[in-house]
């Protein structure tokens, strides 16, 4: 399927002014100024196909947010190519701004003294979207994330939640055939954040856009993304399938038992046991077991106490992800 | 371009949501600005002792106020440092998202501005005839009106450009806020928004008028006092107009270099 987005080797360098604290480095920054180059992106190569989420995942300061500014041609890259949809985004040609979209979690892109649907007929004049299109498509958006009650309520009266759902709206009205989303579910609480997941989803079932989302809920990552890219210090440091990470990264597996009576009787079994207690109580035990050892320790809990209920998952995958942006080395691909 | 007019019909929309600050700023801001006035020019008016200075007597230095107070807010539209604090808190971002062109988005909001401004001043010159009544020595017409609010409207595009240069100065600097104020009190002070030019020394006032700011100030001024002809209203709008084009294309210039700047905070 042909790429939608391609990068090769993008990098981007900010120039930032360095001020010594206190008083005196004030003074002395009214005469004269020390400036470094911070690398916030170093050589990034990426692909995104039609109807494909990838998700973007790093710590703070990693060059996410950076990287899907160039994408979208708010910020100048300082080197490398970028092709979307056959455009430079620096170029900022309309054709390339119509078929484009940003929503950004942190951010409000709707005018706040206006209510929504005023905001929503000035989008369909700047983005020339027929009266027919731009009613069935409206219908759609408002009918599929529940807004309609609000849609003439001025937007700085709104709820957060209320608020991203019209943000979505607002974004997707033109139906771009690209979408970037940065923490799109950024302070919701868990029923906004389900509803904006599941709308997502349907969407992209639809249209199938290529999109890129950034967040620091793994819940997103998990939910939307078959592929994440993980960028470390400006870097992507993985790119591959969500599931290859767990398989290729986890190393223990969770092993939860509800048992019949304290098992606090047991200590010495517990202590044999080649795992790691990470909860215990009187009819509770918890385990992190490493995966060669799994069915010795169940089976020797199995024979020894009465369990009355047992399940092994896997390590929680954004616990999985924190350890693989903390490794220092470029982690590769994992194999397939 | 019917973004266009989508947008400037938004920003009258979002100035007349809250009708409070609407009427409170506008008849607070004029009523002070015409009490400070009257106060100063009625005490040099008595320590001079004579009729007239500078060819205006006290009624028509007052009505010179009310019309550089008006034709001013026409002139400078909504100079809020829109752009710079666009620029500072990442704003601008949504703008570089939208197929439209962000410089005209903002002229149209300054359009709203002025065009809201006209209709202010016409309400607020009817209020101001009906009470104090209108001086002997000025004959109110409908042309004057009509040629100062057009230079006004051509000049309030010159002004434009030049503040948002000034504003774009945000994509290097971490503070316009400066720059922006000495720039606006040279630019009042020069086009006769302050004082008229007449009481400037004949040696600033030829160097005034080496300027652009006459043109944007006094001269539509001296429109509204009925002090000037059509010819030299087609004088004052060429000489404008002529000043815009490179003014407008320093903007261009500065916007692509200064873009290579912006680093979309807040996201």
């Amino acid at each position: 399927m042909t790429n939608v987005i391609q990068t090769k080797d993008l990098s981007k360098v900010f120039r930032v002014h360095k001020k010594t604290a206190g008083f005196v480095g004030s003074l002395k920054s009214l005469v004269k100024r020390d400036w470094i180059d911070k690398q916030a992106l170093k050589n990034v190569s990426l692909q995104v196909s039609p109807g494909e989420i990838l998700g973007l995942v790093g710590a703070n300061g990693a060059g996410k947010t950076t990287l899907v500014k160039i994408l979208a041609g708010i910020i100048h890259p300082t080197g490398g190519s970028i092709s979307i949809l056959g455009h430079n985004p620096w170029d900022r040609a309309n054709e390339f701004r119509r078929q484009i979209s940003l929503i950004m979690g942190q951010k409000a892109q709707l005018w706040w003294d206006l209510p929504a649907e005023d905001c929503f007929l000035l989008l369909r004049e700047i983005y020339q979207i027929p009266h027919a299109q731009y009613k069935q498509n409206l219908d759609y958006l408002v009918q599929s994330l529940a807004v309609k009650d609000q849609l003439n309520i001025q937007i700085r009266r709104l709820s957060l939640g209320e608020r991203m759902k019209m943000e979505l709206i607002a974004a997707l009205l033109h139906t771009p055939r690209v979408v970037f989303f940065d923490e799109p579910t950024i302070g919701l609480d868990l029923t906004a954040q389900n509803a904006i997941r599941n709308f997502i989803l349907e969407y992209r079932k639809i249209h199938q856009p290529a999109m890129i989302l950034t967040s620091h809920y793994m819940e997103d990552i998990e939910k939307l993304c078959p592929r994440i890219a993980i960028i470390k210090d400006g870097q992507i440091v993985y790119d591959g399938e969500l599931a290859k990470v767990v398989n290729t990264y986890a190393n223990h597996k969770i092993l939860s038992l509800e048992l019949e009576g304290d098992q606090s009787q047991n200590p010495s079994l517990i202590r044999d046991l080649k795992a790691e207690v990470i909860l215990q109580e009187p009819n509770l035990l918890k385990l992190k077991v490493a995966r060669g050892d799994v069915a010795s320790v169940a089976s020797s809990i199995l024979k020894q106490m009465t369990v009355k209920d047992l399940s092994i998952e896997s390590e929680d995958i954004g616990v999985i992800i924190e350890k693989l942006i903390r490794r220092d080395s470029t982690l590769g691909h994992p194999s397939p | 371009m019917k973004w266009f007019s989508a947008m400037y019909s938004a920003e009258l929309k979002r100035m007349f949501t809250y009708r409070v600050d609407f009427w409170v700023q506008f008849f607070f801001g004029i009523a002070v600005e015409l009490a400070i006035a009257y106060f100063l020019w009625d005490a040099l008016f008595t320590i001079d002792g004579s009729h007239e200075i500078s060819g205006y007597t006290m009624p028509m230095m007052m009505l010179y106020t009310v019309f550089a107070a008006f034709g001013g807010r026409i002139v400078r539209g909504n100079e809020r440092m829109i752009v710079a604090s666009d620029i500072y808190d990442g704003g601008l971002t949504k703008y570089l998202l939208y197929p439209i062109n962000y410089i005209i988005v903002i002229f149209s909001q300054a359009l709203a501005f002025s065009t809201v401004t006209v209709f202010q001043m016409a309400l607020g010159l009817f209020l101001l005839f009906a009470i104090f009544g209108i001086p002997q020595e000025y004959q109110f017409t409908f042309e004057n009106m009509l040629m100062g609010t057009s230079a006004c409207l051509v000049a309030s595009v010159f002004y434009f450009v030049t503040y948002v240069i000034i504003d774009y100065a945000a994509f290097w600097v971490d503070t316009v806020w400066g720059l922006s104020v000495m720039y606006r009190f040279i630019a009042q002070f020069l086009s006769g928004f302050f004082i008229p030019l007449e009481m400037f020394p004949d040696s600033l006032r030829k160097i005034a008028y080496f300027t652009p700011f006459p043109y944007i100030g006094a001269e539509p001024i001296k429109m509204f006092l009925g002090r000037s002809s059509w010819q030299q209203w087609a004088h004052v709008n060429v000489v404008i107009v002529l000043w815009t084009i490179p003014v407008a294309i320093i903007l261009q210039i500065v916007w692509h270099r200064g873009l290579k700047n912006y680093t979309g905070v807040g996201i």
